[in-house]
């Protein structure tokens, strides 16, 4: 929804009237995306959606005489106001009532949803520790950061790579405390709570699937008795599953996500209810994400990725252990980073294959780099890109948009997400004339830099495999 | 439990920014040349034909291939790329239509 307004808007500035076209159930987005824009009276035309009975042509008929409108009506005051808009702020004070009035403050009041299934206002829908200014004052001690210091809000405009901070919203040290108390938090949990906050876990303004996880590396997991082994993403680790609680609590209160105005994508993205783990890295030959963001491998850092949907893939297809993978492989005359062809082929069956993340326990790491000679991540990750391969006519087939066919190669490539590989082999210098359905094109989609590598995890080899991709990594320690 | 207690907000607060006016409109289509960006959903396919239809003084509707981009190969983010801003102001367009994203 944000390219609607964002182009719009766009076109405002540049001194160009413009209306905008969205289907009618995603026009709670663009009140926001408006704002985000600074263009809050953003023209924006209503439609259905085709169905049985209502074609495509028929809607571009019923949309014209709107269309018009939008472009020839007089403009309201509102619309040509030009100045500064100050929202006013909240009470630092919330509410005063018992333990059962402030759960009942914090889901808020769900009869006010009619046309939409009610979602609780300030939580996950699950009850919270009551957020008194006691506890927070106790959850402030665990930093040596002023409660008043404000967080530098990205702008939304700004090339971060990874989706900022949306409505221009401001917060600080407190509000931070705020929410890690709701969510069970502990003072020593502070500064990575602190790190979570500064990646912006923000609010996704999309359609599709889309979902932050995190990983802590560095000593500070082993202090904090978080998970990074056997089972990890699973529940039952208190430090994992409250600093995952926080995630979400801050993306609900801080970023104000609104589930179905926000997101909408049909079914959602179950990492949405917050996973945080730590890396398990001890014995591995690999960088692990401290490193290879620029830190040292003994820093406590916080990785912030975005994912869509993840699943796990075994080496247990060639007989569930390494030893037979390998002995499978020389078998057959396979080469031994065929130990991975599992991956790859979900890789290749993922939809959108474009960016991907590998979870992957350090014993597997080890056994790669003496077997395959994956001796680092970038081994590990050049391999795949050569070998994971498609024709581009079996790209076009499953994965591109129909727009690309509708658009043709190579004029309907504004990068948009079934694009890549048109994109990747521009990037290898091949045109438009050299392309043919039996041209080959790599996974990930984006390049061999687009596939990331984290440990987790213990025993069976059964690495799990993330459409997703890497955000930004942060010091926790700085924030201590 | 019936002690009672404060609680603090859990919320953000909203920067305040300057609002982006809109431009005046158009008297009419008629003689004026329209943009059309986006085209990734199937009712924007006969958009072109329905317009003229309806306006058939309308001087020209460009239809722009590059579509307003989300992906992360761009720097502009969910806005629109200099290549096009340029093409929009050398075809002296006079309003533009984006169409569905979604």
């Amino acid at each position: 929804m944000e390219s609607t307004v964002g182009t719009i808007s766009n076109f405002e500035k540049m001194g160009i009237p413009g209306v905008g076209i969205s289907y009618v159930d995603m026009m709670g987005q663009i009140g926001d995306e408006a704002i985000i824009r600074k263009v809050p009276q953003c023209r924006v035309i209503p439609v259905p959606r085709p169905r049985p009975g209502l074609t495509a042509e028929q809607i571009a008929k019923d949309m014209v005489p709107n269309l018009i409108t939008g472009l020839t009506s007089p403009l309201t005051d509102e619309e040509r106001f030009k100045g500064e808009v100050v929202p006013s702020r909240p009470d630092r004070i919330a509410f005063e009532g018992t333990y059962d009035e402030v759960q009942d403050f914090f889901i808020g009041d769900l009869t006010s949803f009619v046309d939409v299934e009610p979602h609780a206002k300030w939580t996950d829908g699950l009850p919270i520790i009551p957020p008194t200014p006691q506890k927070v004052a106790e959850m402030l001690t665990g930093t040596s950061h002023s409660h008043d210091e404000e967080f530098d809000v990205i702008n939304f405009e700004a090339d971060v790579g990874y989706r900022p901070m949306p409505l221009g919203l401001r917060y600080d040290i407190e509000k931070v405390a705020v929410n890690a108390v709701m969510a069970g938090c502990t003072p020593e949990m502070m500064p990575v709570c602190l790190a979570i906050a500064e990646t912006h876990p923000g609010r996704y303004i999309t359609t599709t699937a889309s979902a932050d996880f995190g990983v802590v590396t560095g000593p500070i997991a082993r202090e904090l008795g978080m998970a990074s082994k056997r089972n990890a993403m699973m529940t039952g680790n208190v430090a994992n599953a409250v600093l995952g609680r926080f995630m979400t609590l801050f993306r609900h209160n801080i970023a104000q996500f609104v589930p179905d105005v926000s997101m909408q994508h049909p079914q959602g993205n179950p990492l949405n209810r917050g996973l945080v783990f730590a890396e398990n890295y001890e014995g591995s030959p690999w960088t692990n994400l401290s490193e290879e963001y620029g830190f040292g491998r003994g820093e406590n850092t916080y990785t912030r990725f975005h994912s869509k949907g993840m699943w796990d893939f075994g080496v247990t297809m060639y007989g569930g252990h390494w030893d037979s993978a390998y002995s499978f492989v020389a078998k057959h005359g396979y080469r031994h980073g065929d130990v991975l062809n599992p991956a790859m082929t979900l890789m290749k069956a993922s939809g959108m294959p474009k960016y991907f993340i590998i979870l992957i326990n350090p014993e597997d790491i080890a056994r790669m780099a003496d077997k395959s000679g994956f001796k680092t991540k970038e081994d590990a990750r050049n391999w795949i890109y050569e070998n994971c391969t498609l024709s581009y006519g079996e790209y076009k087939r499953n994965f591109a948009w129909p727009p690309s066919d509708w658009e043709g190669f190579p004029d309907g490539t504004g990068g948009h997400p079934g694009h890549q590989a048109v994109n990747q082999l521009k990037d290898l210098g091949i045109t438009a004339e050299q392309v043919t359905d039996n041209t080959i094109v790599h996974l990930p989609a984006w390049g061999p830099d687009w596939l990331w590598f984290v440990h987790l995890g213990s025993g069976t080899p059964i690495p799990t495999l993330i459409r997703g991709n890497h955000c930004v990594t942060v010091s926790i320690d700085k924030w201590r | 439990m019936k002690e009672v207690c404060k609680v603090l907000n859990p919320e953000s607060w909203m920067a305040p920014f300057d609002a982006v006016p809109l431009n005046p409109r158009l008297d009419s289509l008629a003689g004026k040349i329209i943009g059309v960006v986006g085209q990734n959903h199937e009712p924007m396919l006969y958009l072109k034909d329905a317009l003229k239809a309806t306006v058939p003084d309308i001087k020209n509707i460009v239809i722009f291939r590059e579509r307003s981009t989300t992906s992360e190969r761009y720097s502009d983010r969910g806005g629109i790329s200099k290549a096009l801003q340029d093409e929009v102001s050398n075809l002296a367009i006079d309003a533009v239509i984006q169409g569905i994203a979604h």
